[in-house]
């Protein structure tokens, strides 16, 4: 087996373990290299279809790009495509571009909180409708207790003290000290009401790996 | 793959993706994917942050860890 081989087996596996652990599994999909890895991955773990909601939290700052390739790859595989916004921060101009927040504070509002209350399902998502090619709001208010991300530990110091399942509490705090630990690849999928698990099948995969595995 | 990961023609590329007003292109000739391999394995990136380009993460001392702790993903 090389070192992709290896990769991919052990992130398909946590993806069925996933599956079959929440009832209320969701990916999210930045529309970037590494969840688009995962996506693919997906399709292949449950042999074509993607099982659960891809959900993409929209700032309305996003290369535009970006939006037109979500889009176009939701409709060719037939995806369930969830996308949560902050529409409040966006009417009031609470954003960085306006003016009217610093760069962490408007990452704070148009990505974090949307994301929790996208997840809670507090906040209405937008679902894709494939017949009319456009967003209607979703009927689905439950919340999403597994949440795939494809976080790799080698891009960023925080993100490598990340776990394959980590749980985040009731606010969506997550607190780095107390995770439970993963030997023989036995994973805490267990999660208080209220709070969810983030599920990281991409790992241990380097920047290299993921352009060596597109390829 | 959305072609904003590779160079068509300005000698630039993303190589993380995030929101225009905050994200920030490399210097590179890459045009496709076997061109950034070429280039990740000549170790040019070695010392350089993936998402370096993001100007979010260096606000703060560390805004990204900050963030996380919140919630982000």
């Amino acid at each position: 087996m090389t070192q992709l081989e290896k990769l991919e087996s052990q992130s398909v596996y946590i993806l069925r373990e996933a599956y079959s652990q929440f009832k209320n599994l969701a990916m999210l999909w930045s529309i970037g290299k590494d969840s688009t890895v995962l996506l693919w991955l997906s399709r292949k773990a449950f042999f074509g279809h993607v099982p659960f909601p891809l959900v993409h939290i929209d700032t309305s700052y996003k290369i535009p790009e970006m939006i037109e390739y979500r889009d176009k790859l939701a409709l060719e595989f037939g995806l369930n495509m969830v996308v949560g916004q902050n529409k409040q921060a966006l009417e009031e101009k609470r954003t960085y571009p306006d003016g009217n927040l610093d760069r962490i504070n408007c990452c704070k509002t148009l990505k974090t909180e949307a994301l929790r209350n996208t997840l809670s399902g507090a906040w209405t998502r937008q679902r894709l409708n494939h017949q009319t090619r456009k967003y209607e709001p979703d009927a689905n208010k439950e919340p999403y207790t597994g949440v795939i991300v494809g976080v790799r530990s080698d891009e960023e110091g925080s993100r490598s003290k990340e776990r394959y399942f980590s749980p985040r509490d009731k606010r969506n705090d997550w607190d780095v000290g107390d995770q439970p630990p993963e030997l023989w690849n036995q994973f805490k999928t267990e999660y208080a009401p209220g709070t969810h698990i983030r599920v990281h099948p991409l790992l241990d995969w380097t920047e290299l790996d993921i352009w060596e595995y597109i390829e | 793959m959305t072609s904003l990961y590779f160079d068509r023609g300005k000698g630039e590329r993303y190589r993380s993706l995030g929101c225009f007003p905050c994200t920030f292109p490399v210097q590179s000739t890459a045009k496709n994917v076997k061109e950034i391999i070429e280039e990740l394995k000549t170790g040019k990136f070695a010392n350089i942050a993936e998402r370096s380009g993001r100007a979010q993460d260096a606000e703060d001392g560390g805004g990204l860890e900050t963030l996380r702790k919140d919630g982000y993903m």
